[in-house]
């Protein structure tokens, strides 16, 4: 029987205060900032933002999550890409997606294509 | 001859810094020449930082250009509001701005700022009696100070400026000054790691006063076997004026990090290489939200690499010297394999040459 994990960012050093999941729009697509230092270690991934000085850890799921996050891909294709990854069902990846992307937000270390697109003009 | 007339060349962990004190008193340039007596090692013509000391014998009210308030006052605010020591920023730089305004009628101020464009290219800081300018490219830095006051604040400002330029400039060279100790115990280092009032004096005047290589800044270096902790030009006795104690010079490797924590109990828990990443990034680095964005990535790197490379704890501990009984004992686990032990021994005897 195959075991379903929750991709819940539980280790990262972002502090979420209330599940802002449900308010995020499924068919928005992210863009991590280009200007993020990052580096791997074993198990999480260390992100500085140079604007705000502060740095981030992110657990693997997490960090796999913002590396997919380049501004094609949609968050259902991210949530495919990580059930085949993680073994977890769609719809939990979808919902825990969204939850790292309010994080993600929120922490200005992503922003919505369409911002990015019009900043670029 | 390093200490040529009204200039003082200083070797910084190979950062080659030039500080033009030609409108200093010679009582200044005497005691800064004994302040950082073993920073001035320098023979070159090159530098790769350098700071001028300006000095102002009266105060002057002028007129100051509206643009020019305006960017002064955005060059202020921008490192103000990431200072993480500041309850109002807005207020700092309101208050600090009247002060700067004596400085505006000043054609040498004037001329440092010419031409800057937005405030990522200079960076204004307030110290006592005056500010510090500091222009990323070229790394030049000009310190303007009120004289005319007791020789302990203008003696300070200078010794501030320097480890405000320091700090900023260091990582170029491959380092970097942290807020810490440095100690160097049986020949390898420790770095214990706090903020103010987290115990970094504690730990000092609790270990032999030989074993202490920095007491308040310590300069972390990258070198060809490992990290080498060297001593920085900031350390409370140069605050105190006691230059009695000599800081150990030269390098000696580093073999462990401990971020400090007061505790009723003495104990070590181990710290992920990515959560020291983050506490040293967060916390422990002299004038980061300063530093231009080189020295931030150059930074990012080396700390990153450090904590890759080097154990770091949490060292629960209480005002005695019974934490080194447990990092003694931590020592001998982590190096408790003949294999292990020869890497000790090698960076015992690196640490000797």
């Amino acid at each position: 029987m195959n075991r379903k994990v929750s991709i819940r960012p539980d280790n990262m050093l972002i502090k979420r205060e209330n599940n802002k999941s449900a308010s995020l729009d499924e068919k928005m697509i992210f863009r991590m900032r280009q200007d993020l230092l990052i580096e791997r270690f074993d198990d999480q991934v260390l992100l500085f933002n140079p604007e705000k000085n502060l740095p981030y850890v992110l657990n693997r799921v997490a960090a796999y999550v913002l590396m997919n996050t380049d501004g094609n891909k949609s968050q259902e294709t991210i949530a495919e890409n990580i059930c085949a990854e993680f073994d977890v069902e769609f719809h939990q990846a979808l919902e825990d997606i969204k939850s790292i992307y309010n994080d993600l937000i929120e922490k200005e270390l992503i922003i919505g294509e369409e911002q990015y697109l019009q900043s670029a003009k | 001859m390093s200490l040529t007339m009204n200039q003082l060349k200083l070797n910084i962990a190979k950062l080659h810094f030039r500080i033009d004190t030609s409108g200093l008193k010679p009582w200044v340039f005497r005691e800064l020449s004994e302040n950082f007596s073993s920073f001035i090692n320098y023979n070159g013509d090159i530098s790769d930082e350098t700071l001028e000391v300006v000095t102002f014998k009266t105060w002057k009210k002028g007129r100051i250009d509206p643009v020019l308030e305006t960017v002064i006052k955005k060059c202020l605010k921008n490192p103000l509001e990431k200072f993480p020591f500041r309850d109002d920023p807005d207020k700092d730089v309101a208050d600090f701005f009247k002060y700067l305004k004596s400085f505006f009628i000043d054609k040498r101020f004037r001329s440092f700022i010419e031409g800057m464009r937005g405030s990522k290219e200079i960076v204004v800081y307030p110290v006592s009696r005056g500010c510090l300018l500091r222009k990323g490219q070229p790394a030049r830095s000009a310190l303007f100070i009120k004289t005319g006051f007791f020789r302990g604040p203008q003696i300070n400002s200078i010794c501030e400026a320097i480890h405000i330029s320091a700090s900023m400039a260091l990582p170029i060279k491959g380092s970097i000054m942290l807020h810490g100790v440095g100690m160097r115990r049986q020949g390898i280092g420790h770095l214990f790691l706090g903020p103010s009032g987290g115990g970094k004096s504690t730990i000092a005047q609790m270990s032999p006063p030989e074993d202490v290589i920095s007491d308040d800044g310590i300069i972390v270096e990258k070198g060809v076997s490992g990290f080498n902790l060297a001593h920085a030009p900031i350390d409370q006795s140069i605050f105190y004026r006691d230059n009695s104690k000599m800081r150990i010079p030269g390098n000696t490797v580093l073999n462990m990090g401990f971020f400090l924590k007061k505790d009723n109990s003495v104990y070590l828990e181990e710290v992920s290489p990515s959560d020291a990443c983050s506490i040293i990034l967060k916390n422990h680095i002299h004038y980061f939200r300063y530093f231009p964005p080189k020295s931030v990535e150059n930074s990012f790197s080396l700390i990153s690499d450090l904590c890759r490379n080097v154990p770091f704890y949490r060292l629960h501990f209480r005002k005695d010297s019974t934490f080194w009984s447990v990092i003694d004992k931590e020592i001998k686990k982590v190096y408790s394999s003949q294999e292990t032990d020869n890497g000790l021994n090698k960076k015992r005897q690196e640490a000797s040459l």
